[in-house]
């Protein structure tokens, strides 16, 4: 009999949890983007365009790693040369390129002066490119953005800023705009990214933590990178893993929302299936690598991030394996311990409308200083954080084994999914 | 050659997908808000009620006020504390951490952390620092095994350490900044 009381209270305590998780995040996100922007956003009063002066501007290397960019390489270096600072380059590294990448390259240069090229005799990564680049570099302070990133013309200095102004700054990670809006999915991650990933990045800095910089525009200062050993090649998602190595060593990570990137993403399926896939791959293959060596007093910073992620793979795990029960309560008698009757209870439902309404309006406030206009998107997304959790619970366990039996060592490869619908220039 | 153009950036023109997939999104976007919606029904029915709307499609189960009440305290005080938690962490934080740098600056990056690290030596170090187009091999590991450079940089012969006297005015611009600003930062 207590077994039997034992189990009806784990599935009631596993329901509460699976229901609850979700909806309570996403305030503690609101709370924490609401104190992140009245805190750091607000005082100032500067807008994209109006970056403050600098006490100095170190030289800065813009790092453009690319693999078969034929397409977008042209429009990637013409945006990164304009950038409105004094000093820097632009080194774009050729891993390897089957198609015209390298010799369009080797043209831009009697375009734009800044501009040096390194090509790989042969294919090595996306982390090896990156670790040539820092290498060549002559800044120390570099910009890595990705072979079809446009760089908004003042994100170098707001970028900048945080490396002169704060000597523990290891790295800063921008504000990723996303370009390709034409289709449902395309959208939805305009939505995504402005109202879900703006609020966390947010939150997570209001715990002094967090979980990754954006691979697609980051900055990093390289006394940094050398001490924590460069961009590893046998991560999954590099951006990832540089950030939990660099605040395990103690450095700080910033976001700067002013330091606009602007970003092609996938708007198929089976796109954004594989990125999400590898996104989660990722976070998973850093819990596994660096998740214990985080657990002592003095990495107690990085705890917030730690519990959050963990809690996160947990509840993916449990959602599973609740809507399992429910489904086969379809179809079979369960006993009454394992028995999950709804999947939604009817006022729950209620509270995640208005949630999901909330935190679309918060963001809304908050990041439509950056671009204007993006209310309009919202008719297609107001359901979407529902949305998000369901994608993060499938692509979470399907990484989980992913991570799990890969071999330590495997080089990570080149993954290019599509980059969305557009007429190529 | 491209000049960077804002009103460019907004890739917005459904026309370029196929029709299927205009419509197969205009059917997904319809039914996720039909769902959205669904999920206020237990909201819509409770005050069709209050209204007299008695004939409503269905009737939901109406926990008695006290229950309500009592639970919508438990939510706020969740959400309450959840914002304590995370701001009393971040104000700690702030007080413990903020505005004092407790380890000292880290030293700038010499050529030789560099190279020993790579396992490379000076030569090749300045050669990737200093080519304009350079071909990179690599080991199996990805280590440097040899750098070709095609064209170096223009009136530089050693960027690293290049004299400024004899530099183009451009490269010894940069030079010098380069130079300062790893002084500068490492010393703040």
């Amino acid at each position: 009999m207590s077994d039997v009381i034992g189990l009806f209270s784990f599935s009631s305590a596993l329901l509460d949890f699976v229901f609850y998780y979700p909806l309570f995040m996403a305030y503690l996100w609101m709370i924490g983007g609401i104190y992140y922007y009245l805190h750091w956003e607000r005082p100032e009063k500067r807008a994209v365009d109006d970056p403050p002066p600098l006490q100095e501007y170190p030289f800065v290397s813009i790092l453009i790693p690319c693999f078969n960019e034929e397409e977008n390489v042209r429009e990637t270096v013409a945006w990164a040369h304009a950038q409105a600072y004094p000093d820097f380059e632009v080194i774009a590294i050729n891993d390897g390129s089957t198609d015209r990448t390298g010799a369009l390259l080797d043209e831009l240069r009697a375009e734009y002066p800044r501009l040096r090229v390194i090509h790989h005799a042969r294919n090595q990564g996306k982390a090896v490119g990156l670790r040539m680049g820092a290498l060549a570099a002559r800044g120390e302070v570099l910009v890595c953005i990705d072979g079809d990133a446009l760089l908004d013309p003042h994100a170098t200095t707001w970028i900048a800023r945080h490396f002169v102004e704060g000597p523990r700054v290891g790295a800063v990670t921008g504000n990723p705009r996303i370009r390709t809006r034409s289709t449902l999915l395309g959208k939805l991650q305009v939505g995504e990214f402005s109202a879900i990933i703006g609020l966390i990045k947010r939150t997570q800095r209001i715990y002094g933590r967090v979980f990754t910089v954006s691979g697609v525009v980051t900055g990093v200062r390289k006394a940094a990178l050398h001490r924590i050993g460069y961009w590893t090649p046998d991560m999954v998602t590099e951006d990832i893993d540089l950030s939990w190595k660099l605040q395990r060593d103690h450095w700080d990570v910033r976001y700067e929302p002013r330091a606009l990137c602007w970003i092609l993403m996938p708007e198929t399926l089976g796109g954004l299936w594989k990125q999400r896939l590898r996104w989660a791959q990722g976070g998973v293959e850093v819990l596994g690598r660096y998740g214990t060596s985080l657990l002592q007093w003095r990495r107690r910073r990085m705890w917030g991030v730690l519990l959050e992620h963990s809690l996160s793979v947990v509840w993916s795990h449990l959602m599973a394996l609740t809507i399992a029960l429910w489904a086969l309560g379809l179809v079979l008698p369960m006993p009454e311990p394992l028995r999950v009757a709804s999947i939604l209870p009817e006022w729950y439902g209620v509270l995640l409308g208005f949630t999901c309404l909330l935190q679309f309006a918060v963001s809304l406030s908050i990041d439509g200083r950056y671009e204007g206009g993006m209310g309009r998107y919202y008719y297609w997304m107001v359901w979407y954080p529902i949305a998000f959790w369901i994608i993060n619970m499938i692509t979470t366990v399907a990484a989980v084994p992913k991570a799990l039996l890969k071999r330590r060592g495997t080089r990570a490869v080149w993954v290019s999914p599509d980059r969305g619908l557009r007429v190529t220039p | 050659m491209i000049t960077p153009d804002r009103s460019q950036l907004i890739i917005d023109q459904p026309r370029l997908q196929g029709r299927t997939q205009r419509v197969v999104s205009g059917t997904v976007t319809a039914v996720a808000w039909f769902v959205w919606a669904y999920l206020w029904l237990p909201l819509a029915t409770l005050v069709a009620w209050y209204f007299g709307v008695r004939s409503f499609v269905r009737e939901v189960v109406i926990p008695d006020a006290s229950t309500v009440l009592w639970t919508g305290v438990t939510y706020l005080a969740v959400i309450f504390l959840l914002g304590v938690v995370l701001l009393t962490w971040s104000r700690y934080n702030l007080r413990r951490f903020g505005g004092s740098e407790r380890r000292a600056a880290t030293p700038p990056l010499t050529a030789d952390d560099i190279t020993a690290w790579f396992g490379i030596s000076h030569e090749t170090l300045d050669s990737l620092r200093g080519g304009a187009s350079l071909i990179v091999e690599h080991g199996a590991e990805g280590e440097v095994e040899g750098v070709r450079v095609r064209d170096p940089l223009a009136g530089e012969t050693s960027p690293g350490d290049a004299p400024s006297g004899d530099a183009t005015a451009g490269a010894g611009v940069r030079d010098s900044a380069s130079a300062g600003g790893e002084k500068e930062l490492a010393g703040t």
